[in-house]
């Protein structure tokens, strides 16, 4: 499938909507992936079993805070300089790429990075949603090592890092994230077509470009947008969907600690005779309780958007008084195995629950 | 006693309130050269109170001038734009995601040069003097009448912006430089788009201010003057001479304020018609709500405070189909006096089907005797249906609400909404907006990145309070009653330190 300029509006939404709850606000991001598509030409998205085994790909995205890039603006070559220098390290050509996070704004960087090289964007990523840290992608679980890695800044300024596992590495390029004006570009996890295929979401990408083209339908409502959910999740790798809630934000509590986000969102029921559903967000959404029961849990995703407007709500813009509609949507397969909630389920995150699948909860 | 007039595209209205008291009103027909009415208006008031003027305080003007210069693309003067960041931001050049008419209209001057702050204070890259003095001979070649710069982090940093600006002044002494930290929140391309559209608009606010000077000191009042400012409070004419782009979107907001203090209704919803449109917007705590979303300006992104109000094609003077539907969204505008059937012209108008249903006595009735009366019928469902949808759209609570109906065209909304418990039409409702712009209160904002590892949260707090409190005597605030209003903390996520974006905004009364 083409790629079009176009398309990469309903990616960022799709991939907002995906982030639940991180990720940042997608605009710089889409306004300079529209840009570069339509300078460069579209891009193919490749489904992955349209892939050569043989075949060289490498994940590219963003590390550190977005927000920092709606004031600092990229330069827009970043991904090319750390794809070249990652290249010439490994002595082997990127062939395609993959976002090693569908959701915010890495699902567009990928494209712009595809674009100029003129390369495909595999149809999958790492996560299905997005995760704090790189250790926490699918890639890494299944015992990818991500480096070595590259990190760039505007200027071209880069480190290679070599590191025993993920987990280092993720610890040390944050700081040099920080060194960098806090956001840097990567370019990371070389892998083979037959290993991507394994270790991937497939059909991720897909699955949020049609969901930012529901969002943006003229008449959607958020009701109407969970049957259309429903529907997409079905036919992918998706699990089930469930409407939450729909109710109003009456508290939110925030603290930052150690680069994450921590708050709890507690949203009062507007239509059913539930008590207030607590939401506790650590840069994403990761745990709804309402009555004392889990409602849903990472890594399932739990996704927020607002009831007017349908437009998907990021942990930094929850207020008072919004009116949301809460969804959870079954995380696939390949994140919900043993080893996975390891690193991804809720005890991972410090929550003193076993992960219960969506579809098994009440 | 104050004065506040209020200029909406279609009428121009000028309250004198006295206390709580609306003690004279007037409501004319925005002139073309917006000047005229706000002098008919103003000229009406202050006969009714006669020599009482002289007990006048303060003046306060909500204008829509700047905006509509903005949106019809008409008054603007040339005006480039400096931004200091490379090699940051050079897929995205100034303007980078306006409609090429406004870019066009301003004659495209963009220029981007090394510079800029990190978010920590570090230079991405130092000034170069020389790459800076190159822009500045293009920009003489140029018609650009003024000249914005804006610069990376330049909220927290604002020296680079400074330097820029002194290096400018020592090479065109009389050019007007608009700084985009003076202007604006975090959000680089939403700062700069308001600070370029800021420039272009100086040599308008010139005139506007020069001339409503004339006029108040030919009716011999002294007393100084203000404009609404689109957050609800006021600020000094010598600061609207600078920065004209802060009255943006300030007439909803004085309607709905207004609507407040008539009514005492503090939450509910408001509906606000005028003469070719409606304004359906929620009030929480007597202000209106906020909008959540950056907010487009003729087509520009912005990140101003702004009401959260929903726009419908209907007023008095929207034109009817033969047939009685659709009514609207073409409108007769300011020509509704002489192009309205009941005022003796020959277009079938909003206002004309009130009449004709006996809603309001306006003008000749007997010149609606050959409109059917199924047509009537027709338009007035149909206004109906509108207002009704609106006000369901904007409404985010599902347990009924009072609404307030204010506005010129308050007659066209019926006696039942559903959702809504009751409906009130408070005395002067014709002329809330301009009661809205007559509550005078003033603010005041700080924004900084706080570091809690360095720093303590309270200390953070008092120093950011201290500099909001600052710039909000600097707006005119009596100091006695000056409140912290609100304080905002959103944590940058991701971040190995602990970094919060801190907002304190300090709101007073204006001090006269």
């Amino acid at each position: 499938m083409k790629i079009s300029p176009d398309d990469m509006d309903d990616i960022a939404t799709g991939s907002s909507f995906l982030a639940t709850g991180g990720g940042g606000d997608p605009y710089v991001g889409a306004l300079i992936a529209r840009r570069m598509l339509a300078a460069y030409g579209d891009v193919e998205l490749l489904a992955l079993d349209e892939l050569h085994d043989e075949a060289i790909v490498v994940a590219v995205g963003g590390i550190g805070a977005p927000t920092i890039s709606l004031e600092k603006l990229p330069n827009g070559r970043e991904q090319e300089w750390a794809l070249e220098r990652l290249e010439a390290c490994a002595g082997k050509k990127a062939d395609a790429l993959i976002a090693f996070e569908v959701g915010g704004i890495n699902s567009l960087l990928t494209f712009m990075a595809a674009a100029r090289r003129r390369i495909p964007v595999l149809d999958g990523d790492g996560m299905g949603r997005a995760l704090p840290e790189m250790q926490m992608t699918t890639f890494s679980i299944n015992g990818v090592n991500g480096t070595p890695m590259v990190v760039v800044d505007e200027h071209g300024n880069n480190a290679i890092v070599t590191a025993n596992d993920t987990a280092k590495a993720e610890r040390i390029t944050r700081n040099i994230a920080l060194a960098m004006g806090g956001q840097c570009t990567s370019a990371e996890s070389m892998m083979t077509g037959a290993l991507v295929k394994k270790v991937s979401i497939p059909g991720s990408i897909g699955f949020c470009l049609e969901i930012g083209r529901s969002l943006k339908r003229s008449n959607i409502d958020a009701d109407s947008f969970v049957e259309d959910l429903r529907g997409l999740a079905d036919a992918s790798v998706y699990g089930a969907v469930r409407r939450l809630l729909r109710g109003k934000v009456v508290d939110v509590e925030r603290k930052t600690r150690g680069g994450f986000d921590f708050a709890t969102i507690v949203v009062e029921d507007l239509e059913g005779d539930g008590g207030p559903m607590r939401i506790s967000v650590q840069n994403e959404f990761l745990l709804a309780t309402q009555d004392g029961a889990v409602r849903a849990s990472v890594p399932d995703l739990i996704c927020m958007v607002d009831s007017e407007t349908t437009v998907p709500i990021t942990s930094d813009r929850v207020s008072y008084g919004q009116r949301v509609t809460v969804m959870a949507v079954g995380a696939p397969d390949i994140c919900r195995t043993a080893k996975a909630l390891s690193r991804i389920g809720p005890r991972a995150f410090g929550f003193d629950v076993d992960f219960v699948p969506l579809e098994n909860l009440s | 006693m104050r004065v506040g007039i209020d200029v909406g595209g279609t009428h121009t209205d000028a309250v004198i309130v006295h206390g709580e008291q609306v003690i004279a009103f007037h409501k004319v027909v925005t002139s073309r050269d917006i000047t005229g009415g706000i002098l008919d208006a103003l000229r009406a008031v202050l006969d009714t109170v006669g020599p009482e003027r002289d007990r006048i305080d303060a003046v306060m003007l909500g204008t829509t001038q700047f905006t509509n210069a903005v949106v019809e693309r008409r008054q603007l003067s040339q005006a480039a734009v400096i931004r200091l960041g490379l090699p940051s931001g050079k897929c995205l050049p100034p303007m980078v995601d306006w409609p090429e008419d406004l870019a066009m209209a301003l004659g495209n001057h963009g220029y981007m040069v090394h510079g800029g702050n990190e978010f920590d204070g570090s230079e991405i890259s130092p000034l170069d003097g020389t790459e800076l003095e190159k822009v500045f001979a293009r920009i003489a070649g140029t018609d650009a009448r003024a000249v914005a710069i804006s610069s990376v982090f330049s909220p927290l940093s604002p020296q680079m912006e400074m330097t820029a600006a002194r290096l400018l002044k020592a090479r065109m002494p009389e050019m007007p430089v608009v700084l985009s930290h003076e202007l604006g929140r975090l959000g680089l391309l939403e700062r700069e788009n308001a600070a370029l559209l800021n420039a272009s608009l100086l040599r308008l606010s010139a005139r506007v201010v020069n001339a409503f000077e004339e006029a108040l000191s030919g009716f011999n009042i002294e007393a100084p003057f203000f404009f609404s400012q689109n957050d609800g409070t006021v600020m000094p004419s010598h600061r609207v001479r600078r920065f004209p782009v802060l009255t943006f979107s300030s007439g909803p907001t004085n309607s709905m304020r207004g609507a407040a203090h008539l009514s005492g209704i503090n939450d509910g919803m408001v509906v606000d018609v005028g003469g070719t449109t409606t304004d359906v917007g929620m009030l929480i705590a007597g202000f209106p709500r906020e909008s959540s979303v950056n907010v487009e300006i003729g087509g520009v992104r912005s990140n101003f405070r702004m009401p959260d109000v929903l726009s419908v094609g209907l007023g008095g003077g929207s034109i009817v189909a033969g047939n009685g539907r659709p009514v609207g969204p073409r409108s007769v505008g300011r020509r509704l006096g002489e192009e309205a059937l009941c005022f003796g012209g020959d277009i079938l108008t909003a206002t004309d089907i009130a009449v004709a249903a006996g809603r309001v006595e306006l003008g000749d009735s007997a010149a609606l005797g050959e409109v059917p009366a199924e047509v009537v019928d027709t338009a007035i469902a149909a206004m109906q249906e509108q207002v009704a949808r609106a006000v369901e759209k904007m409404k985010t609570r599902p347990a009924p609400l009072p609404l307030i109906v204010v506005g010129g065209g308050e007659f066209l909304v019926g006696d039942s909404i559903p959702g809504i418990s009751e409906i009130r039409r408070p005395p002067h409702c014709g002329v809330a907006n301009a009661v809205g712009a007559s509550l005078a209160k003033v603010s005041g904002e700080c924004e900084l990145l706080h570091h809690p590892g360095t720093e303590s949260r309270e200390k953070a707090i008092a120093r950011a309070g201290a500099t909001a409190r600052q710039n909000a005597l600097a707006g005119g605030a009596a100091p006695d009653c000056l409140e912290i209003a609100s304080i905002d903390e959103i944590p940058l996520p991701y971040m190995p330190e602990e970094t919060v974006r801190l907002r304190v905004r300090a709101v007073g009364d204006l001090a006269i």
